[in-house]
């Protein structure tokens, strides 16, 4: 209650003229959209641009927010669908050729000071991106962010029968893929 | 799909109550199966736990708001230059097609002139009793095919006329354009002739 109460605080600010506002509001939310654009995508810059955009859309629209849902959900959703998109388009830039993918594949984490922590994100990292996206997006909901099946529902507009579904199978795979660690 | 992730999620995450937890408990005592699969859930959970709260570097964190900003206002300058090229693109296209319309519509004297060499007079004559052609004709060909063009008018409505004395259709005499130009087209012989006509049928 009392982060919604400072979450309102900051958007009143911010709509009524207080720029400092927002770079608070960005500040808060900004690891949490960063990390989930880097798990759905895969990349740094990928991860970057999202957080870019994302931060971009908030300063445009966060004067129509209507507090219908938390800001940290609406975050998450515009987060969540950027992510998306990038995947589109990624995926048609290597069908036509247009991307260097393998060199992506080998970019340095270098966001990450800590040198274990580096590694062992790089494993959950690999595993994750071997998911199809679908399946990807709800287990990384599930488990990194710790939403419900309802919650996940709401914001990915799918069926909590199809969002289970792709859970099972998707940390099958996972399972699989990290079995010898 | 036998699924017991909501199970184990629950469990981990502490969202069971007492009794939840025990009933679960004495599951997994009693199922051998159950046990390895909640073992293989509780790995995975462990790695996903450890990267779970990974933080930026300090650096990377701090650039970010930074970053915005000064997207933000090259965004703003952007969108200033983009209207004005599209609105400069716009104001083009719309000359240059205009330009071109007016080029279209515009026929060349030149090429008329030359059309006309290459019809016969007869053929000429039936393009002049078209009314609307022979009017775009004379807007845009110059003054010596204007002249020709009202010599075989002039031909075609004497010639007209005389088939007409002939065949004393003052009706179709008195069809043309205006009675007091009829004289225009005719010779002395022919007008005395009509007016012979008339007063024999004692019109006038």
């Amino acid at each position: 209650m009392h982060d919604l109460n400072n979450d309102f605080e900051l958007i009143k600010s911010f709509i009524n003229g207080d720029e400092s506002a927002f770079n608070r509001l960005a500040v808060k939310y900004q690891e949490r959209i960063y990390w989930h654009a880097r798990r759905m995508t895969g990349n740094h810059l990928d991860a970057d641009e999202i957080v870019q955009e994302v931060l971009m859309v908030l300063y445009n629209k966060l004067k129509t927010f209507e507090f219908k849902s938390t800001l940290y959900t609406w975050i998450f959703t515009i987060t969540n669908t950027r992510s998306i998109n990038y995947l589109k388009k990624k995926s048609l830039r290597s069908f036509f050729s247009l991307d260097e993918i393998s060199n992506r594949q080998f970019e340095q984490n270098d966001v990450i000071d800590d040198i274990e922590s580096k590694q062992k994100f790089q494993q959950i990292e690999s595993a994750l991106q071997k998911l199809p996206v679908k399946q990807r997006e709800v287990f990384i909901m599930r488990n990194f962010d710790e939403l419900s099946y309802e919650e996940i529902s709401k914001i990915t507009g799918k069926s909590i029968g199809t969002l289970k579904a792709n859970h099972f199978h998707a940390l099958n795979k996972i399972k699989e893929m990290i079995k010898y660690e | 799909m036998n699924n017991n992730e909501e199970k184990f999620f629950s469990y981990l995450k502490g969202e069971m109550n007492l009794r939840e937890r025990k009933e679960f408990e004495d599951e997994l005592k009693r199922s051998e199966n159950l046990n390895k699969e909640f073992s293989d859930y509780k790995r995975i959970n462990r790695i996903i736990d450890e990267t779970k709260n990974i933080r930026l570097s300090k650096d990377y964190s701090e650039s970010i708001i930074t970053k915005f900003r000064r997207r933000k206002s090259s965004n703003g300058l952007r969108k200033i230059s983009q209207t004005i090229k599209y609105a400069f693109a716009s104001i083009i296209i719309i000359i240059v097609g205009y330009f071109l319309i007016s080029q279209i519509n515009k026929e060349n004297p030149q090429d008329v002139n030359s059309l006309l060499t290459q019809y016969s007079d007869s053929e000429l004559d039936s393009y002049i009793n078209d009314y609307d052609y022979s009017n775009s004709l004379e807007i845009n060909i110059d003054i010596d095919a204007v002249q020709r063009i009202d010599s075989l008018y002039s031909e075609n409505i004497s010639a007209s006329l005389i088939e007409s004395i002939n065949e004393k259709s003052l009706i179709d005499i008195v069809g043309f354009n205006s009675v007091a130009d009829v004289d225009e087209y005719l010779s002395e012989d022919e007008v005395d002739l009509i007016y012979a006509e008339l007063i024999n049928k004692e019109i006038l």
